[in-house]
């Protein structure tokens, strides 16, 4: 792995295993739950538009040649009520594949990759793929955090507790 | 690396900014539930996070730990009568901001590999930089907690 890359891999590493953590204990009723007044994010959207963010990356990488998430979760994409959204188990499994992959596909980025233009357009300065990795850990990071707080809103333990719990055996 | 440190805190910033544009101190102490969380508190844990990071980098903490207190992690959310005007929040979260970027920029990767005086995750090989990374982390998922909390507040989201 190129070493230009290593801090949004480092990032993108423990937001697999920190949503992964998150999601183990989750009731398909809370996975569903929006807020107030029933709009807004659900944890079970939360988690298909971060693994459709990844998917856009493969794709990227050359590691997918779809995004299976895209139509229901996509960055264009609203909230809904949930129905349409496969069981949180199913999502839990689709963003560990996704990881896996992921996680090979860094791993074989090259300096020369990391430092070439970048297409995605982000409204980010450095429009390069190491500037994109920077850009997308960063927004997986801002979306677990909202499914920390739903989490421990709906009374589950936090996901610092659990990386605890998981560390600690 | 502080580069790209640099860059994902000042994601962490524009969206904060974006987040809160328009709320008041009144709206900073709506909870996300009843009896839960606010938008108080988690910009004062934002500066909290900041102040840990700058004490171990060597730079100066804006706020003393009395007043860092009803912010750091494990207390209660801030009400009514122990909440910090949220516009000074906002200023101060400012200023970490910024004291954190200078010094960062001014460590060589040598510095940064340095051991750092503790460890937030309880990572026994924790430096400078590892910690400095851990942060950008919880600024992060922090800040995406303000989107929600904006919502919470009646108003439509800033990032879509």
């Amino acid at each position: 792995m190129s070493e230009l890359i290593l801090p949004a891999a480092t990032l993108f590493r423990f937001n697999s295993g920190m949503l992964s953590l998150g999601l183990s204990d989750l009731g398909q009723e809370h996975a569903v739950r929006r807020l107030k007044d029933g709009e807004g994010s659900s944890i079970a959207f939360l988690v298909g538009h971060v693994t459709s963010s990844r998917y856009g990356l493969l794709k990227s990488l050359g590691a997918a040649d779809g995004n299976p998430y895209a139509e229901l979760y996509g960055s264009r994409v609203g909230a809904r009520d949930g129905s349409a959204y496969p069981p949180i188990g199913e999502l839990k499994a689709g963003w560990d594949e996704a990881a896996e992959t992921l996680h090979a596909a860094l791993d074989a980025v090259t300096d020369e990759e990391a430092l070439a233009p970048d297409a995605a357009g982000f409204p980010i300065p450095d429009q390069t793929l190491r500037g994109r990795l920077t850009f997308v850990a960063w927004h997986e990071s801002y979306h677990i955090g909202q499914i920390g707080i739903l989490r421990t809103e709906m009374g589950y333990p936090s996901m610092r507790q659990m990386l605890y719990a998981a560390k600690n055996g | 690396m502080q580069n790209t440190l640099a860059a994902q805190l000042g994601f962490a910033k524009s969206v904060l900014h974006a987040n809160v544009e328009g709320l008041g101190h009144e709206d900073s102490l709506t909870p996300l539930e009843p009896g839960g969380n606010n938008l108080n508190w988690v910009v004062g844990h934002l500066i909290s996070a900041y102040d840990n990071l700058l004490s171990a980098l060597g730079g100066e903490p804006v706020w003393s730990a009395e007043q860092g207190a009803p912010y750091k992690r494990g207390s209660d959310p801030v009400t009514a009568e122990n909440a910090v005007a949220f516009d000074r929040l906002l200023s101060d979260f400012g200023t970490a901001h910024d004291r954190v970027l200078a010094r960062l920029a001014a460590m060589s990767a040598e510095e940064l590999a340095a051991p750092a005086p503790g460890s937030p995750t309880g990572n026994p090989n924790e430096t400078l930089g590892s910690l400095a990374a851990v942060t950008v982390l919880h600024q992060a998922y922090h800040v995406g907690q303000t989107g929600l909390l904006r919502r919470v507040c009646g108003r439509a989201g800033a990032i879509r």
